[in-house]
């Protein structure tokens, strides 16, 4: 079916097109495809979101022949592309009129240097070596890459690979961008300029298809698609399905703040920003309580003695000689939920490889509890710090789940029945007791994170250090991994975690730490980072819009849950009549 | 870490032709390896020491040090006992013309690791990849053997943190015995191979997808015009196999059989 072009009443030809389509994996039992009825036109940003599974990338991978060529599948229905069936076309056929950014987008980076690795397509192309050049440029500058033409790919920034990645598709100039989680390893401002580029392709008449976890995609798209369990079960303008919070929430995606602060409160109208929130709020007489007093500004913990870890002046360089760390002082107490946040290549990694010795400083010290590390054997460290890496499957490696989580304790010398009591705690915790005998490669990516932070956790360091734990989950993951950190840090356990999710930040960690260029920016406790909005924005952090409405009433809000619950405290605080429209 | 030996700084070698960098680097292996005795041996390596200092590759020479020295010893060692030719002991008895026949063998071996070094420190595998192009080979083939240079770093960067992931797990628990060791080592190296293949398998799509298989003319960014300087370097790499020849017809250079 051809639909009207979002920019204008003619019907645009689909470039790209899926009719009745369905796709079943070998040995899978349920199809990952099916009934599939899906285009997209010329200057169209199609948005497809679902929870894990629900079969959005390979959607991308049938639509650019990926699947069956390189993955074979058993195929149902029709694909057409530019006009015509493309049932025996080859992906590569497609090259330099579609472009797609794939999921894993290290596997996408092979030369050394960006310049290269942007210019690698247009080379394919024989384009002249003036035109290549300019593209080059364009792209990098395009994608915030813009002074990066010399540097190795391999020493950029987990984000600033994923610009890199996108920025060598924009060279070939396709028509048709496919995009699978691109902007997971982006800071906040950062994912936003990104969308912002989409939206300036889809001006200059290039078909996009997005597929994303996070609601910021939706918001800049012209259609939104939902899946789940390979079914399309919304196709539609995406400003009328991002309302329906109850429907998104099924399919394990996380609404926009301000659409569950309007479905809570029950009010009548969506608002796009947060100045139209705050209006409608007052035209209803819904205003926050104001900060309690135990929301004081607190001052952040800076006594040597009572911490757990130190970190004393440490300054830190690559062997490419590029300051990483400059000059950083802070210290860590026992209990504390800690969000190391920053830029891409501010240093939060290098940062929290620090703390457990992984890296040792070029100028000053870490000590935990007390003892420099550099005294400490790696493995004694390991004891008390626990460090979760981003990709889970770095250090996972045993045969079955039960093995994974059983390695650290057993290598503990503990005995087999406090091996086994460990295990089964950590399993009920972790949510994988019915896991127990699998593969921890036939886990899901959700669950593989939580086995990586159950074989941790195991152990029972002091500390734990997760690197960027929720990215790359659907909603409904990203919370039980939350939970779980959740009920960690209640139990007492230090937990430093590192992110790029605004909301994530304030609504679980107790002190947050910005980084900038490799020296802290802020370091404070939440509630009082809240109001540093300016900072943290120049640091291209941006507060989650419950927090910015909140700020509007001057009051200091982590969730849209807490701004909901404020409203209805200070309703009951006058005894008002909820006005028309609120629950 | 960085993704390939090239040290990006300017210099005499890594403004020269690749073809010429590959011409020398044949004619030094042939000129060394025609040779058995080690101080025939000896200036060569002195001279491509020294143009490792001049080509910037001091980094990599830092990086893979242990290398350069545990790949010559083990041949020192090996042939000391192993040498079978004249003057040799019983066998595996230690002997003196294994051990001069094995200081040799290590010389060229560390020859071989500086030529590798000099080339991949002052060549972008891109510009390799042209080269390979230039001299008539097939764009993608000589892609592909590119691409080992390009892939290795990334592997062994990979199967770093993979250890460093096992080595905080084990918290520092010491592992006794071959058996053990190999049972640990086992699933480091599943978990390397498992990811080497899905990138593998994922950056040929990649490829694929950014132009690689299409047909027609490709430019190449790097290509370099010829100039005066590759006529140095190629007189100079042709002076290594004509020299060491010259050794060789002065009756000296190999051992006696």
């Amino acid at each position: 079916m051809a639909r009207p072009s979002v920019h204008g009443t003619a019907p645009a030809e689909p470039l790209l097109a899926l009719r009745a389509f369905g796709c079943r994996y070998p040995e899978s039992p349920a199809p990952a495809l099916d009934g599939i009825d899906f285009t997209v036109a010329a200057g169209e940003l199609v948005a497809v979101m679902g929870a894990s599974g629900a079969g959005k990338s390979t959607l991308l991978k049938c639509l650019t022949g990926i699947v069956p060529s390189f993955v074979s599948a058993q195929i149902t229905g029709q694909r057409r592309a530019f006009g015509r069936d493309a049932a025996m076309l080859a992906p590569g056929e497609l090259a330099g009129r579609v472009g797609i950014v794939f999921q894993d987008f290290e596997a996408q980076l092979f030369s050394t240097s960006c310049a290269l690795e942007v210019g690698f397509a247009p080379q394919q192309l024989g384009l002249p070596r003036e035109a290549i050049d300019a593209r080059t440029r364009l792209a990098l500058e395009r994608v915030g890459l813009d002074g990066f033409a010399a540097r190795d790919p391999a020493t950029l920034s987990g984000g600033e690979k994923q610009r890199l990645a996108i920025a060598g598709i924009l060279a070939l100039e396709p028509q048709v961008v496919l995009l699978d989680e691109p902007t997971t390893d982006i800071d906040p401002e950062g994912k936003r300029a990104i969308l912002e580029l989409l939206r300036a392709l889809r001006g200059d008449g290039v078909a996009i298809v997005l597929v994303e976890h996070e609601i910021l995609a939706a918001e800049a798209a012209d259609r939104l698609v939902l899946l789940a369990d390979g079914r399309i079960v919304a196709d539609g303008h995406a400003p009328a399905l991002l309302g329906d919070v109850a429907r998104l929430e099924h399919c394990g995606i996380r609404p926009r703040d301000l659409d569950v602060i309007g479905h809570r409160l029950a009010l009548p109208d969506r608002f796009a920003t947060v100045a139209a929130a705050e209006k409608a709020l007052r035209a209803h007489g819904a205003v926050p309580a104001p900060d309690p007093a135990s929301h004081e500004r607190q001052a952040v913990r800076t006594n040597g003695s009572a911490a757990l870890l130190t970190v004393d002046d440490v300054r830190f360089a690559y062997e490419s000689g590029r300051p990483a760390l400059d000059g950083i002082s802070l210290d860590i107490a026992p209990g504390e939920y800690v969000a190391l946040i920053g830029q891409n290549g501010s240093g939060k990694t290098t940062l929290a490889k620090h703390l457990n010795g992984l890296l040792a400083p070029t100028g000053g010290a870490v000590r935990l509890a007390g003892k420099d590390l550099r005294e400490m054997r790696l493995g004694e460290i390991a004891r008390d710090v626990g460090f979760v890496f981003q990709d889970p499957d770095h250090q996972l490696f045993c045969d079955t789940v039960e093995e994974e989580v059983a390695y650290g304790p057993r290598h503990l010398g503990l005995d087999a029945a406090e091996v086994e009591r460990r295990v089964a705690r950590v399993l009920e915790v972790c949510a994988l007791r019915d896991r127990r005998s699998t593969d921890p490669f036939l886990l899901r990516k959700g669950e593989r994170q939580r086995l990586a932070i159950a074989a941790v956790l195991a152990t029972e360091p002091r500390v734990l250090i997760l690197d960027e734990p929720t990215t790359g989950l659907d909603h409904r993951e990203q919370r039980a991994i939350l939970a779980l950190l959740a009920e960690l840090h209640r139990a007492g356990r230090t937990i430093v975690v590192i992110t790029h999710a605004p909301w994530l930040v304030a609504e679980n960690a107790t002190r947050a730490i910005l980084l900038s260029h490799g020296r802290v920016l802020l370091d404070g406790d939440i509630r009082q980072l809240l109001w540093a909005g300016d900072v943290l924005a120049a640091a291209s952090f941006v507060l989650p819009d419950a927090t910015l409405l909140g700020l509007r009433f001057g009051a200091t809000i982590r969730s849209p849950g807490e701004l909901v619950a404020r409203v209805r405290r200070a309703g009951s605080a006058r005894g008002a009549e909820p006005s028309e429209g609120m629950a | 870490m960085t993704s390939s030996l090239y040290v990006d700084r300017p210099g005499f070698l890594h403004a020269a032709h690749p073809l010429g960098k590959l011409l020398a680097f044949a004619a030094f292996f042939v000129a060394v390896f025609s040779l058995e005795q080690p101080l025939a041996i000896a200036p060569y390596v002195a001279l491509l020491a020294l143009a490792a200092v001049f080509a910037h590759a001091g980094p990599n020479l830092q990086r893979l040090r242990a290398l350069l020295v545990v790949i010559p010893l083990g041949a020192i060692v090996v042939w000391t006992f192993f040498y079978r030719g004249r003057g040799a002991g019983a066998p595996f008895q230690p002997s003196s013309a294994g051990f001069l026949f094995g200081v040799g063998m290590g010389l060229k071996l560390l020859s071989f690791l500086l030529l590798n070094l000099i080339l991949l420190s002052t060549t972008r595998v891109e510009e390799l990849t042209a080269a390979f192009t230039r001299l008539g080979m097939p764009y993608r083939v000589g892609f592909a053997l590119t691409l080992a240079f390009r892939l290795v770093p990334l592997f062994a960067g990979s199967a770093s943190t993979v250890l460093q992931a096992q080595r905080l797990r084990s918290l520092g628990a010491e592992v006794r015995g071959v058996r053990a060791r190999l049972a640990q080592t086992v699933p480091v190296i599943l978990a390397v191979f498992m990811g080497a293949l899905r990138r593998a398998d994922q950056m040929a799509i990649a490829l694929d997808m950014r132009g690689f298989a299409l047909p027609g003319r490709r430019t190449f960014l790097l290509e370099r015009p010829v100039s005066a300087r590759d006529a140095v370097v190629v007189l100079v790499a042709l002076g290594a196999p004509l020299s060491s020849w010259a050794i060789r017809a002065a009756g000296y250079g190999v051992f006696p059989r």
